[in-house]
């Protein structure tokens, strides 16, 4: 885990919190950065590297809860860990389905607040991660011709070489020299790993659809 | 014969054609010799002398006919007739037959009637000659006399030789004609014999009849006669004056009851009559019998054998050779009487009946239109002396109501002339001024000439009927009324649940106009859900008589005709008329009063809110705000502590990081402890404000305060408060804040104890201080936490805060005083509090 790259951003109106948390992740050698408002937190530019947002709930203004689903709607990817003085079910909940990793209650312990730190993180970077596959798998994707995308298209849904000829009426000869070639473009070593990034590539379709 | 007798009726041309067969032996006259002549003549002759043996018997029509057939072969003639001049017997007028081809070529109806005229005008001027009735020349006619002098008729031939006839021929004839009067005569007197031998026959057989009709009738009246004397009903007796019954039938013996036996030993029939007709008998009858030999039907009595006595009607005459002795005849009257007497009787109970029933008979004249006929309860209803007689009808009408004479008098004046029944109410106005009501109903009795007899009419006192039905009448206008104007819908049903009735109301409440429910099932009105519950319910009221829900204002759904629900509070009566059971259900819209009831439930809803609300500012959410902003340092001395131990502890422990993190942890906790701090002064800080202080007076306005809420949690309040309490040197808001939070947590106890609960809050003076007890009957306290209940933070209550026991707690201490709770014997709880009393003096 590269620790250095990762920030953790911090939101709570009570000054006390906000330093004693800072304290925390500096012991534990996590670089963070506190807001004590939301909007401040907004006018910060996020990192290309992995992060994650410690949301206090009852914030003076604005409910914790409230801004979570605004980040969520404007696209904004970012684990969240909640701490609350005085949390209930149907608050956890809620939290819980926008994608909050942890809801903790004041006071916590510092190994709690560590791990769910940690959790967040490991999140943030596995999305991160699916996101360059996908974006890496797109270029090289855009990268063949027409009629190279139409072979591997049959080519991973199964279909035979000869079979791919008579679908796209031309000869096996031909339909082999397209396959060779987008293998090479998609920089797969098998089948299987075509079929794989095909997977992808249908996934993030209707993701981003 | 009887082709003769045809032939004799009138000769018709068939007849003759069919009876001359008669063939010609001769062509024609041969100049033969003269001896073969004669021997033909005498053969002829002795013919015609033989016919008179084979016509014995014959009828005279038989005998004309053979000789004629005869004369016409013989003689060769073309025709040949005899004409009678009178007819006797069954003779014919006459008979013509004409030789075979003549019939055929000439219509025997025009030779008929030619000879016909000939004959009848005068015979003996017959030409000698004529015209061929054949056409065919000239006839020889030969005429012969029948009788000596033509006195029986003429025999007529004729025939085309010119010759004829000749000598032979003319002996021939006048044989002939002999032969046949004598034959005739013969014949007829013959006929004349039988004819008188027949009638003789038939007066004889007619006589005998006559005979035996007389005689067969004359056994019949014996038997009738016979019969009646034996018969059962009519009692016949041979008498004597002098007491004796000389003979008697058994009809007067059962009539008796005396047996044969008796009346051989001697019955007398003056034995067995009553003393009182024993006299009568001396004196009239007697008298009547030898003056006029008969005794008048009359009725009497008779003794019977066993002492009881029979009635009678009887009737006597005396023989006429023996005026001693008589035949009577009796007739037993017993079942007569008997009906007589039923119908007696009858008539007494009819009249009973009539009196009882205030109805009186009468019958009215069809002539002269007066009263022939006044039952007794008529002069009664109408106040007329029987003595008198039934009134004339202006009598009659003077004791009518005037205003009701035309009426009447209409009425009668129809009946009389349409011979139809009539039907009349009218009133009769006693002398004293009151009026009675009458129904009188007439049926006219038409003769079947169709002429009015009388009019037999019938008058009830209807009176009390009247009265009754007039009650009842405004009653039921008064009902009418009332269920006409209710704004409640009342609906009626049967034993089926058909509705039979709906008032107005029904409308406005349901929608439907009222006939447009008249034979709907009553469960239309009610939403389909609660249609089931009903038809069972009622089908087992029918059966049962068990009731599925309460009769007086229940509360249940109805269905308006749009379909739309609504809430209807329904009482039900049932009452029974002519054996049918009436349901009526009276049925009131109370959507308003649901809404206002709603709208009552959602105000009082508020106030609770508000108290709670207020409850909340005051207390909770001071106390709220508080557990925050301790939790708040706690949290950062938390974290703080935390990370001092984690740097320390390292294997190169950052003793400067650990500082840091220290100082920061003893930063927190100061903070956490100003934060009580500064409460704790907030309280002092309002202690400051203290005035004397009636504490009643503020339990008075915290109890008028929460008397809503108290209604909303069905609990009563009760205050028992001392007279001449002391004040008490206080904060008057933070009282009512303690006293408030105290009522609101016991009615909070009692919220789930189903019973109506009472809270009861007292005042007194305990040791020169003030107590105050506020009494609750609810769930009472923890056990074993008695006093943990009013630490900080501790709460049985989903939504406490687990402070507000403990700032009361803290108010009262801070006005010198103690709060505490003790659990009742029974159930709930008690809270006390202390105020130190302030001395009389200082209160001024």
């Amino acid at each position: 885990m590269n620790n250095s790259a990762a920030v953790v951003f911090v939101v709570d109106d009570d000054p006390h919190i906000r330093g004693a948390i800072q304290r925390i992740l500096k012991s534990a050698g996590l670089p963070s950065e506190a807001f004590e408002t939301p909007q401040e937190f907004m006018r910060r530019k996020l990192p290309d590297g992995p992060c994650c947002l410690i949301l206090d709930v009852k914030l003076s203004g604005a409910s914790g809860l409230d801004f979570q689903r605004e980040l969520k709607e404007a696209g904004i990817e970012i684990p969240v860990v909640f701490l609350t003085g005085h949390g209930d079910i149907p608050m956890t909940v809620r939290a819980m389905k926008l994608g909050a990793i942890e809801f903790l209650t004041k006071p916590f312990k510092r190994d709690v607040l560590l791990q769910a730190i940690k959790q967040a993180l490991d999140h943030d970077r596995a999305n991160r991660q699916k996101w360059i596959e996908i974006a890496d798998v797109r270029r090289r994707y855009d990268s063949l011709t027409r009629r190279e995308r139409e072979v591997m298209d049959l080519v991973t849904s199964g279909l035979l070489n000869k079979q791919i000829a008579s679908e796209l009426g031309t000869s096996e000869i031909t339909v082999k020299i397209q396959r060779g070639n987008a293998m090479h473009k998609m920089e797969a070593r098998s089948v299987a790993e075509l079929v794989r990034m095909s997977e992808i590539l249908k996934r993030s379709t209707t993701a981003s659809a | 014969m009887s082709s003769c007798a045809n032939c004799a009726k009138s000769v018709r041309p068939k007849s003759i054609e069919k009876q001359v067969k008669v063939p010609r032996q001769k062509k024609a006259p041969q100049a033969g010799s003269e001896a073969s002549q004669l021997r033909a003549c005498i053969n002829d002759l002795a013919g015609i002398v033989a016919l008179p043996a084979i016509w014995k018997g014959a009828a005279p029509s038989e005998i004309v006919r053979t000789l004629l057939d005869m004369l016409l072969r013989i003689l060769q003639l073309d025709f040949a007739c005899v004409h009678l001049k009178d007819q006797v017997g069954e003779s014919p007028s006459g008979m013509l037959r004409v030789a075979q081809p003549q019939a055929a070529t000439v219509p025997a109806e025009q030779l008929e009637a030619r000879l016909k005229s000939w004959l009848e005008s005068d015979s003996q001027k017959l030409p000698r000659w004529v015209d061929s009735p054949f056409g065919d020349g000239r006839l020889s006619i030969a005429q012969v006399p029948l009788g000596l002098e033509g006195e029986i008729g003429v025999l007529v031939a004729g025939s085309r030789r010119h010759d004829f006839p000749a000598r032979t021929e003319k002996l021939l004839l006048n044989v002939a004609a002999n032969q046949l009067a004598i034959g005739l005569q013969e014949a007829w007197l013959l006929n004349e014999q039988k004819r008188v031998a027949e009638d003789l026959d038939r007066r004889v057989a007619q006589k005998t009849e006559e005979l035996a009709t007389v005689n067969k009738e004359l056994q019949n009246r014996d038997r009738r006669i016979g019969r009646l004397i034996d018969s059962n009903i009519i009692g016949i007796v041979i008498w004597d004056l002098d007491g004796r019954v000389i003979d008697a039938n058994d009809a007067f013996l059962r009539m008796v009851r005396y047996e044969r036996e008796d009346l051989l030993a001697g019955l007398r029939w003056f034995d067995i009559t009553p003393p009182e007709w024993q006299e009568a008998h001396a004196r009239y009858e007697a008298e009547e019998l030898k003056a006029t030999g008969k005794m008048q039907a009359r009725e009497k009595e008779y003794f019977r054998k066993d002492g009881s006595r029979v009635p009678v009607l009887i009737g006597a005459a005396c023989f006429e050779d023996q005026p001693n002795q008589g035949v009577a005849y009796i007739l037993d009257l017993s079942e007569q009487k008997r009906v007589e007497e039923a119908l007696r009787r009858s008539q007494a109970y009819l009249a009973e009946a009539q009196r009882l029933t205030h109805t009186g008979s009468c019958a009215i004249d069809g002539a002269s239109r007066e009263a022939a006929y006044w039952s007794d309860e008529m002069f009664r209803l109408f106040g007329f002396d029987p003595q008198q007689g039934p009134p004339k009808w202006n009598q009659f009408l003077e004791q009518i109501h005037p205003d009701d004479r035309d009426k009447l008098r209409l009425a009668n004046e129809r009946t009389f002339l349409t011979k139809a029944s009539c039907d009349v109410e009218f009133r009769v106005l006693k002398r004293d001024g009151t009026v009675q009501h009458i129904h009188g109903v007439g049926h006219p009795v038409v003769s079947p000439a169709g002429d009015l007899i009388q009019v037999l009419g019938t008058m009830v006192d209807i009176t009390e009927r009247k009265r009754a039905d007039e009650e009842s009448e405004r009653l039921r206008q008064a009902h009418r009324v009332v269920v006409e104007t209710a704004s409640d819908a009342v609906v009626s049903t049967d034993e089926s649940g058909v509705i039979h009735f709906a008032n107005p109301a029904t409308t406005r409440v349901f929608g439907y106009a009222p006939g447009e429910l008249i034979g709907k099932p009553l469960t239309v009105l009610m939403p389909e859900s609660m249609r089931d519950m009903h038809e069972r319910g009622f089908r087992r009221y029918l059966a049962t008589g068990q009731r599925h829900l309460n009769w007086q204002r229940t509360e249940l759904i109805g269905l308006r005709r749009n379909g739309q629900e609504f809430p209807v509070e329904v009482s039900f009566g049932e009452m029974t008329t002519n054996g049918q059971r009436v349901f009526t259900g009276f049925v009131r819209d109370i959507t308003e009063r649901k809404r206002a009831e709603e709208e009552r439930e959602r105000l009082r809803q508020v106030q609770a809110d508000l108290a709670r609300v207020t409850r909340v500012s005051t207390l909770g959410e001071l106390t709220a705000s508080l557990a925050h902003e301790i939790r708040q340092p706690l949290t950062a001395a938390l974290a703080n502590a935390e990370t001092c131990v984690d740097w320390l502890q390292r294997e190169n422990p950052n003793v400067g990081e650990g500082c840091e993190a220290a100082a920061q942890v003893v930063n927190d906790v100061s903070r956490a402890a100003g934060i009580i701090e500064s409460v704790s002064a907030l309280f002092k800080k309002c202690a400051i404000r203290r005035e004397p202080v009636d504490v009643n007076d503020v339990i008075r306005e915290m109890v008028s305060l929460l008397r809503n809420e108290a209604r909303g949690n069905m609990v009563t309040i009760r205050t028992d408060l001392a007279e001449e309490l002391p004040r008490a040197d206080a904060d008057r808001m933070q009282l009512q804040q303690v006293l408030m939070n105290l009522m609101l947590n016991g009615m909070d106890a009692m919220k789930n104890v189903t019973e109506r609960g009472e809270l009861a809050i007292t005042s007194e003076v305990v040791d020169e201080q003030l107590l105050i007890s506020v009494i609750d009957a609810g769930i009472g306290l923890p056990s074993e936490h008695e006093d943990r209940i009013f630490n900080a933070f501790f709460t049985t209550k989903e939504n406490g805060t687990g402070m507000g026991l403990a700032i009361c707690r803290s108010i009262i201490e801070s006005h010198g005083g103690r709060l505490w709770a003790a659990a009742n014997s029974d159930k709930g709880a008690t809270f006390r509090f202390t105020l130190p009393a302030l001395s009389p003096t200082s209160n001024a």
